[in-house]
């Protein structure tokens, strides 16, 4: 299978006076510089499905926007973001504009407040067709001119055909009477409904990547099965890839073909999830596992390092059980071996 | 429907506090009417003053002024007025359709002007332009547009000469009316776009942070359409409220500008009243204004209802 995306040496940091930024770590000195994700590198193949997990603040969403380019300008990015052969980094706003909605899709973590409040379900799920279609019409207007009536007619047509798009989709999602729910509101839903509505607008033209920004948070257990069904059908019937992200460890463990683990804005092991879940390597993934509430419930001491000031050598070695003198010297490098990496001096 | 009747009940409480006041209000200024309306320099016999006090029902108790009040105004009777020697519902139809006229253009105007550029200051609001915009208007917004309407009078009607100085029109025709109201309108549509400049351009600062922003952006939206299709129509919500708001305060603000302008609007017609206590005119012009007010704050309400999904529920 060919790679889709490939992210090389992703640094994305964030410049001091915007401290609320999306890691959600607040630094308490004003000109700080926030480095949210160092060295990341992942790999996405076709059709595959790669898990991010790790706990709140450790640079998960920030990775997923930097890949859809949705960072506030004070961000800085650097490396590479390979898509389909193109570096998603060096394009363009426009030329980005083109590819998010229609190559590239994301399912935000808080879908009543990606919702907009005063347009309609209906508008909100036709608008990727509209946005993308409409590119495509200027060009023939600038090919030959059409009689007015016959546009008209043709834009009918088209709103028609859109509607009847976002009523099939949201059959798929689960709406057995989609035409009543395409007047209603986003105030008038339930989170889990706003959801459904979300995954329906962002699958709406068939992405070839979905980030799935933790779709899992907030949701009670009927409906994370619920969405659990819902994107591995749409595994099943399209060719996308999925990037999910989320710290949802038995979620994870049910959709994914691979599972990084992110520490303090680094990636420490990648593995497949039967050998992830079954024979964890680097310690934090062991401590992770074990905090699980069927695995003992023990948590991991002490707290994730501020990411304005990580400590020296390896990032986890002050929460580290079995560390050595030259764990809070060297930074260890991700090793390969068997299909797994991992980010520690002490593993095999 | 019953959030509908609690709604129609508070306006109809308002209302009935309005006629109150309205009743109440002009009989507790000092000085006697009749005195004034004979004038200081006129010696009249008490005889005489007192005959017109019971013409006018002034000497009568408190409670059947009122009935009488009331009973009036469900004949659409305002009274009748001494200074003007005409009564006073004739009166103020001829005046409320230029006021009306001076006010509505002036609110429209300056709801769209403030509304665009706020947006657009609000969009980009570290742009030299937008900053200078923002200083400008709210150097505007703080200058009272009594004293913006006497630099205009001063520069384009005393220095340049380009518009004439007083009233509405010299013949009624639309162009000579258009003539004539082009510097009043200028100066409230001006004070009116500062206000809705400064609220539309923060509430897009606001907006503009929404997650359904950064989502509109992930669905492949751009720049100022982002604007245009997802946050103005969120951004401009408050719009409405200031619109109502705005509508009683020009209407105030348009007292000094028609006196600057000599224009014969309801501001002019209020002033000259206070000046000469002329109660039935006052009362008049005063239930006329507060009657605006409320039906402006009740088409607000009602075009939040449409307008905003929130304050609504599915049928």
């Amino acid at each position: 299978m060919n790679t889709l995306l490939e992210v090389k040496d992703l640094n994305v940091s964030f410049q001091g006076n915007e401290n609320e930024n999306k890691t959600g770590n607040k630094s308490e000195n004003k000109n700080e510089t926030v480095t949210a994700v160092s060295c990341l590198s992942i790999s996405i193949r076709e059709k595959e499905t790669l898990a991010l997990v790790g706990e709140t603040g450790c640079g998960k969403s920030v990775v997923a926007h930097a890949i859809m380019r949705l960072l506030p300008p004070e961000s800085i990015v650097k490396g590479t973001i390979e898509f389909k052969g193109k570096n998603l980094l060096k394009l363009s706003e426009k030329e980005m504009a083109k590819l998010r909605g229609k190559e590239i899709s994301i399912i935000f973590q808080n879908p009543s407040l990606a919702l907009n409040p005063v347009y309609s379900i209906g508008h909100q799920l036709a608008e990727p067709l509209r946005i993308h279609t409409q590119k495509m019409r200027w060009k023939e207007k600038e090919g030959k001119k059409e009689k007015v009536k016959q546009k008209e007619k043709r834009e009918k047509k088209k709103e028609n055909s859109n509607l009847s798009k976002v009523s099939r989709a949201l059959k798929r999602v689960g709406f057995s009477n989609p035409r009543e729910y395409m007047g209603y509101y986003p105030s008038w839903c339930s989170g889990g409904m706003n959801q459904r509505f979300l995954i329906a607008a962002s699958t709406m033209l068939d992405p070839v990547l979905l980030i799935a920004d933790e779709p899992s948070k907030g949701l009670d257990r009927d409906r994370v099965s619920e969405l659990e069904n819902e994107l591995k059908g749409l595994k099943e019937k399209s060719e996308t890839s999925l990037l999910l992200i989320s710290h949802d460890l038995g979620f994870v463990r049910r959709l994914a073909d691979r599972v990084a683990v992110m520490y303090a804005g680094e990636i420490v092991e990648i593995a497949d999830p039967s050998s992830l879940f079954e024979s964890p390597l680097h310690p934090y993934t062991r401590g992770l596992l074990n905090s699980l509430p069927e695995r003992g419930f023990v948590p991991i001491p002490g707290a994730s390092p501020p990411l304005s000031n990580p400590p020296a050598g390896c990032r986890f070695h002050p929460r580290c059980p079995i560390k050595e003198k030259r764990c809070t010297q060297e930074r260890p490098e991700l090793k390969e071996s068997n299909g797994r990496a991992v980010r520690c001096f002490l593993c095999p | 429907m019953h959030e509908a009747a609690k709604k129609t009940f508070r306006y109809v409480a308002s209302f009935l506090l309005i006629v109150t006041l309205n009743f109440a209000l002009p009989r507790l200024m000092p000085g006697d009417p009749v005195k004034n309306l004979i004038g200081e320099d006129v010696y009249v016999s008490e005889a005489v003053m007192e005959e017109l006090r019971t013409e006018m029902g002034l000497n009568r108790p408190l409670y059947e002024q009122f009935t009488a009040y009331i009973g009036d105004l469900l004949r659409f009777d305002l009274g009748y007025s001494y200074h003007l020697h005409s009564p006073v519902a004739e009166i103020l139809r001829e005046r409320i359709v230029w006021t009306l006229l001076f006010v509505g253009v002036s609110v429209l105007l300056g709801a769209a002007l403030g509304t665009l550029f706020g947006a657009y200051a609000g969009w980009k609001p570290e742009t030299k332009a937008n900053r200078l915009a923002c200083c400008g208007f709210i150097a505007l917004s703080c200058t009272p547009p009594y004293f913006l309407a006497l630099l205009f009078l001063e520069i384009f009607a005393f220095k340049l000469g380009l518009f004439p100085f007083k009233g509405f029109y010299d013949v009624p025709t639309p162009g000579s009316i258009a003539h004539h109201m082009f510097l009043p309108v200028t100066v409230m549509a001006l004070f009116s776009a500062s206000r809705n400049f400064l609220i539309m351009r923060g509430s897009v600062i606001q907006e503009k942070g929404q997650l359904y922003a950064l989502y509109a952006r992930a669905k492949g939206l751009y720049d100022i359409s982002i604007l245009f299709r997802h946050v103005i129509k969120n951004a401009s919500l408050p719009i409405i409220t200031l619109l109502a708001l705005d509508f009683g305060f020009l209407f105030s603000g348009a007292l000094f500008t028609e006196i600057v302008f000599s224009l014969n609007g309801m501001g002019t017609l209020i002033y000259d009243a206070i000046i000469g206590k002329d109660y039935p005119v006052l009362q008049g012009s005063f239930l006329v204004v507060a009657l605006a007010v409320l039906l402006a704050n009740m088409l607000a309400d009602l075009a939040y209802a449409i307008a905003d999904p929130r304050v609504r529920r599915p049928a």
